[in-house]
């Protein structure tokens, strides 16, 4: 225990004195899953399967099971997203996760700088995950290696492709099940494209809460709610509440109702940007419905959507398979 | 006797008294606090016989007991007197009375005797918070006695620090299990003139009494009251620079308040532009022990921000948390990144040719702005707008003079659109130089009687002739004064000796003496600068015979490789008969020979056709060949071939005669299309302004044609297509076509029109693109065409992508850039009135920044206008850093 403690120690030490950047990796905002993107995006504290490990690698620890999932937003005339996990109970109290982050952008129309068209090509993005948490109750840690991969296939005039490396520290601590809080802290990593150009990604500290109280019964109804700080960027909120009015019957192991609003930016810091316009153009609400068929202990299957609706952007429809044994 | 034996003592006393009936013993006080001396105190007792005695003992704060002398007790009937002792020694004291019955206590009475004759002390002053200030308030005093102390009676007096004004508390708490502790309550508004109270102040206790009401000595050695109710004010404030331009890095904003901040408060400072209305946080850097913050701009801000500007400072406060009032500072920033525009010349004749050594270049320019020549500064008559400037110009040389200026604040104009004045200087007289005279023999038309001569004269600079003084001579007797006018072409001036008599004297120099001198007089010739020829005497001429070769020109000037060249070779009629010493070669552009081939032709009586090495020649009739040459894998390039003639008979050098030709490999590039063309369609009007470049592999050879075909494009219309072919061989590089439908009456029917562009180079090689437009009028439904380009593009070498669309409406057009997560990085707005918007096509141009002026990571941003409750399609820009 103390070699894990250490090392997970050594790793934010030396995470921290990294570089910052000026850019969010925004592959990896995208909430990865149908359940976090209904309820407003990443809760750090709210444990929803094998997508946990992109969230928070600690929340691998309130793992009893074999999970995987595989989540998609189908957005074909705008991008392809998926998100793939597995993750693996080891001993009583450590834990092993993998799982890959993807988007490809096809149909992106090239152009020279003369307005002359020269066809079309694609882009895609990877992050491939390695997790690790570690369970001290009430406490758990956990941590991630990713790496992250980005490149034009079927450009013309040019190609380019980047590789970088990241890596996460997580922590959990849950009071019974009243009250959860989780934090992940990501550390400022450079993608390093062929040209000897490199993109810095900044330092991203993200922390969530989950309550649910105790007089309304701790599994029937859920408010989360987390923040999330980028270096240089606006302070951000997340809030969602998750309500399961059907519970062990007809067969069915739950029914869960799920609403959600994220990407709220509660400043402006140094954008040069009226306020109102950057909360409207970022802000979406979210609304998603679940429902899994099996048992807690022996094997299930869930199947979670989600509808995230913009105010800019193009609503989209998000949805999750989740299997567990 | 020690407490054990007294106690043992008492409780037989006590058993003694409960078995052996009611002795009792009863002082009439039981207390008495700072007994004057001699107070007598009295008391009574009871019991059988009056065989009494008493004991008195006292102890001192619960030490122990002593005995004292009971002689003085007078007892009478039952009740007795004593004395109290004198007692100069502060403490509780507690006297037993007992009564003793045959030396056994029968009964005992108390008495409490409190001496306390010294007066209160304060142990300590605590305030709670520990200052006063305007955001701390109320203020608790904590008061602690050495002794338990009276609320009633004392008070506090603050004094401010330069004694000018003082305050008294007199209303003092005090919670009954703590006597010797008392409070009392101090808030900001107790103060009538909070000005005079900041700084430390003076505390003075008095008047609290103790329990037995000894009166403390007046205090004033205790821990002070901080009060501070100043909010902190701005004494000064400066920019370092106070103007900003484009260039400008760094701007340093320095404001320094009358005391020290806490930087630890949250506060901020804002650049407020008071017209705009635009708005920008400062990171309030602090220094100078706190009183002095300084805000960095290190990025130029948003046009918004052009003009003077305003600072808002909001939230900061000082130590005490005594917050600064929120108030908008005029600020003498002023942020001026407009490029002036280049200065203008008004007087001086550009592109000019002069003697002199200096001339006069004057202009207009910017208020205030500075104008600069080569990149200083000019200090000739500058004033208002208008400037002035003496060029020297002391050398034979061409100058240039590059203007540009900078106004006011350091702005630049641009560079690329410097105006230029160019003088050519020229204080040489000219020469004849490089190539020594020339006096050729010639015809001036095809009659062998024409015979004359042509003088050539090569100068190192263009001349011209001033009518005289231009002699030719054989030794130093025989001399012709040259009475001819003189043709310029380029640095060559040239003369056609053809009167009767000097043909015949120069005929008979040439064939007797094959010598000739050319001799000029002082400004026979002057320069385009007016300096004159100097004298020349006797210079050789080099005797020449003309080319008998007319004309050598190609049939096929632009050739693919594996084709013939044909070239015609025609003679002038009045060449001589007999054989002539024919030569050919080829050359490529840059000089290197790859073939070459001499042959005797007989002109009159030879074969027809004459083997050159790898090529032939043709007499077509006495006077005209045709040269074919087989290129073979000939490279593509440019090529001359070269071909002379030498006359058996008169044994002077002739000249070549050259002609150029190409061999292309790579038909015409279509460089690019405006309005910009796609497969998937763009909309275009009903009467566009068609605009292409095209490329060629060599820049020499033109673009023969070009082809604009409308038709259609769906088939079952079954509508002709319109043709348009226009002949492109005036067209010069870059080659670039404009056709204007509006100007050229044709009219595009609405809907989808397929487009084709055929053009052609001079070698007959073709390329043909087809392009399908949308067409539409004047309005279009919504947000349309929208698109971008260049795209990629790279943001890092200050690369913009201009991003497109059709728009008619007049709700503001606004423009949003997401990354792929939906975060917002960049934000535009086009209103009905800013340059453009009148237009049915929309232009936004992004420069690849975020939010915070930072280039934005590379990667695919979606892109979205939206006008009203109309959204346009969702664009992929793509930002490609390197």
């Amino acid at each position: 225990m103390k070699k894990t403690v250490f090392l997970l120690l050594f790793m934010l030490v030396v995470s921290t004195g990294l570089k910052a950047g000026d850019e969010v990796a925004a592959l990896l905002s995208i909430p990865p899953d149908a359940v976090a993107l209904s309820l407003g995006g990443q809760n750090q504290a709210h444990t929803i399967g094998a997508t946990d490990i992109f969230i928070n690698p600690a929340l691998m620890s309130r793992h009893d099971r074999v999970d995987v999932q595989f989540s998609n937003i189908p957005s074909l005339n705008l991008m392809n997203y998926y998100s793939a996990s597995v993750t693996v109970p080891i001993t009583m109290d450590d834990f092993v996760g993998a799982g890959v982050v993807g988007v490809y952008i096809t149909d992106i129309q090239e152009y020279d700088a003369n307005g002359m068209h020269l066809g079309t090509f694609s882009n895609y993005q990877n992050a491939v995950f390695l997790s690790y948490a570690r369970s001290f109750f009430p406490f758990a840690v956990g941590a991630n290696l990713k790496y992250v991969r980005m490149g034009y296939p079927g450009a013309k005039q040019f190609e380019n492709s980047a590789n970088g490396f990241g890596l996460d520290i997580g922590m959990l601590y849950a009071f019974q099940k009243i009250l959860k809080f989780g934090f992940i802290y990501q550390n400022s990593f450079d993608l390093y494209w062929k040209n000897d150009y490199h993109d810095g990604f900044p330092k991203r500290l993200a922390m969530g809460v989950v309550v649910s109280p105790s007089w309304i019964s701790t599994d029937f109804f859920k408010f989360l709610i987390s923040l999330e700080q980028v270096e240089q960027r606006p302070l951000r909120m997340n809030s969602g509440i998750e309500i399961t009015p059907l519970k062990d019957k007809m067969r069915i192991h739950e029914v869960k109702v799920r609403l959600g609003m994220g990407d709220f930016d509660l400043e402006l810091r140094d954008a040069q940007i009226g306020y109102g316009t950057l909360v409207t153009a970022n802000k979406f609400f979210s609304a998603g419905l679940g429902l899994s068929y099996g048992s807690t202990d022996s094997w299930g299957i869930e199947v979670d959507y989600s509808y995230r609706l913009m105010s800019i952007l193009d609503n989209q429809h998000m949805i999750t398979t989740k299997f567990w044994f | 006797m020690n407490m054990f034996k007294k106690t043992i003592l008492f409780l037989v006393g006590f058993a003694v008294m409960a078995f052996a009936g009611d002795y009792t013993v009863k002082v009439s006080k039981h207390y008495m606090a700072n007994p004057p001396a001699n107070t007598e105190i009295s008391g009574t007792y009871d019991l059988p016989a009056d065989t009494i005695a008493f004991t008195i003992e006292y102890q001192k704060d619960g030490g122990a007991w002593t005995a004292i002398d009971t002689s003085a007790i007078n007892k009478l009937n039952k009740t007795f007197s004593w004395s109290v002792p004198q007692l100069s020694t502060d403490g509780t004291y507690i006297y037993l009375f007992r009564l003793m019955v045959n030396s056994v206590a029968r009964d005992s009475d108390l008495l409490k005797i409190v001496i306390d004759k010294t007066k209160p002390k304060v142990a300590s002053v605590a305030y709670q918070p520990g200052y006063l200030s305007n955001a701390q308030s109320p203020v608790i005093i904590k008061l602690e006695f050495d002794e338990p102390v009276s609320p009633d009676g004392g008070k506090i007096v603050l004094e401010n620090a330069s004694g000018t004004d003082s305050l008294q508390i007199t209303d003092f708490q005090q919670k009954p299990d703590s006597l010797t502790v008392l409070s009392a309550s101090i808030a900001a508004s107790d103060f009538s003139t909070p000005a005079n109270w900041t700084g430390t102040t003076s505390l003075t206790i008095s008047q609290f009494k103790d329990t037995l009401d000894n009166v403390m000595d007046v205090d004033a050695s205790q821990t002070a009251l901080v009060v501070d109710l100043a909010a902190p004010q701005i004494t000064s404030f400066a920019s370092q620079p106070d103007t900003m331009n484009s260039k400008t890095d760094k701007v340093t904003f320095t404001i320094q308040f009358d005391q020290a901040l806490d930087p630890s408060i949250a506060g901020g400072i804002k650049l407020i532009n008071k017209i705009s209305g635009a708005q920008l946080n400062f990171n309030p850097q602090f220094k100078d022990q706190n009183k002095t913050v300084d805000c960095i701009l290190t990025t130029v801000p948003a046009d918004s921000f052009e003009g003077k500007n305003s600072f808002l400072v909001k939230g900061l406060a000082d130590v005490h948390k005594n917050k600064i009032s929120e108030r908008l500072y005029e600020s003498s920033l002023i942020i001026d990144t407009k490029a002036p525009a280049t200065p203008t010349i008004t007087s001086g004749n550009n592109n000019q040719i002069t003697s002199k050594s200096s001339i006069t270049i004057a202009g207009k320019k910017e208020k205030k702005a500075t104008v600069f020549v080569n990149g200083a500064k000019v200090h000739g008559n500058i004033s208002g707008t208008s400037w002035s400037y003496e060029a020297s110009i002391p050398l034979d040389s061409f100058y240039v003079f590059t203007f540009t200026q900078v106004d006011s604040v350091g702005n630049p104009s641009d560079p690329s659109k410097a105006v230029k004045f160019s003088v050519l200087a020229d204080h040489s007289a000219p020469q004849l130089k490089y190539i020594p005279p020339r006096l050729v023999r010639t015809w001036k038309d095809s009659t062998a009687d024409s015979l004359c001569y042509r003088l050539d004269l090569y100068f190192d600079e263009q001349v011209v002739y001033q009518g005289q003084g231009v002699h030719l001579s054989v030794g130093e007797s025989e001399q012709i004064n040259l009475q001819y006018n003189f043709n310029s072409q380029g640095v060559l001036q040239y003369a056609y000796l053809d009167k009767a008599g000097d043909v015949e004297t120069i005929s008979t120099w040439v064939e007797e003496h094959r010598s000739v001198t050319v001799s000029m007089d002082e400004g026979a010739f002057t320069d385009l600068a007016g300096n004159p020829s100097a004298a020349i005497a006797n210079k050789e001429a080099v005797i020449q015979n003309e080319n008998y070769i007319a004309e050598f020109t190609a049939q096929n000037k632009y050739l693919q490789s594996g084709d013939t060249l044909l070239a015609d070779i025609s003679f002038k009629p009045n060449r001589p008969s007999g054989n002539f010493l024919f030569q050919l070669s080829l050359q490529t552009a840059e000089g290197k020979t790859i073939f070459t081939t001499s042959n005797l032709v007989d002109l009159t009586n030879g074969p027809v056709n004459i083997a050159f090495d790898k090529s032939k020649v043709t007499k077509k009739d006495n006077l005209n060949l045709l040269w074919s040459y087989d290129l073979g894998d000939l490279e593509a390039g440019k090529y001359i071939a070269t071909v002379s003639a030498q006359d058996p008979v008169f044994e002077a050098l002739t000249v070549p005669v050259t002609m150029e030709f190409y061999v292309l490999s790579e038909a015409p590039q279509i460089v690019s299309i405006k309005p910009a063309g796609t497969p998937e369609g763009h909309y275009i009007s009903k009467q566009p302004d068609f605009v292409v470049e095209f490329s060629s592999q060599n820049p020499e050879v033109r673009i023969q044609s070009a082809k604009l075909e409308f038709q259609k494009a769906t088939d079952y219309q079954h509508i002709s297509a319109t043709v348009i072919s226009v002949n492109m061989t005036e067209t010069d590089n870059p080659f670039i076509w404009e056709y204007n439908c509006e100007e050229n009456g044709l009219k595009l029917a609405d809907g989808s029109q397929q487009i084709t562009l055929t053009v052609e180079n001079q070698a007959g090689m073709s390329t043909k693109q087809t392009y399908v437009y949308n067409v539409t009028g004047e309005t279009v439904k919504g947000i349309k065409d929208f698109f971008n380009y260049p795209n990629p593009f790279n943001a890092l070498s200050a690369e913009r992508t201009i991003i497109t669309s059709l728009y008619s409406g007049t709700s503001p057009l606004e423009l949003y850039i997401f990354d792929i997560s939906g975060r917002l990085v960049h934000y535009d707005k086009l209103k009905e009135g800013a340059p453009g918007f009148g237009s049915l096509r929309k232009e936004f141009q992004w420069d690849g920044t975020g939010l915070t002026g930072k280039i934005v990571a590379n990667g695919v941003y979606f892109a979205r206008l939206k006008a009203g409750s109309a959204k346009s399609d969702i664009l992929k820009i793509v930002v490609n850093n390197h």
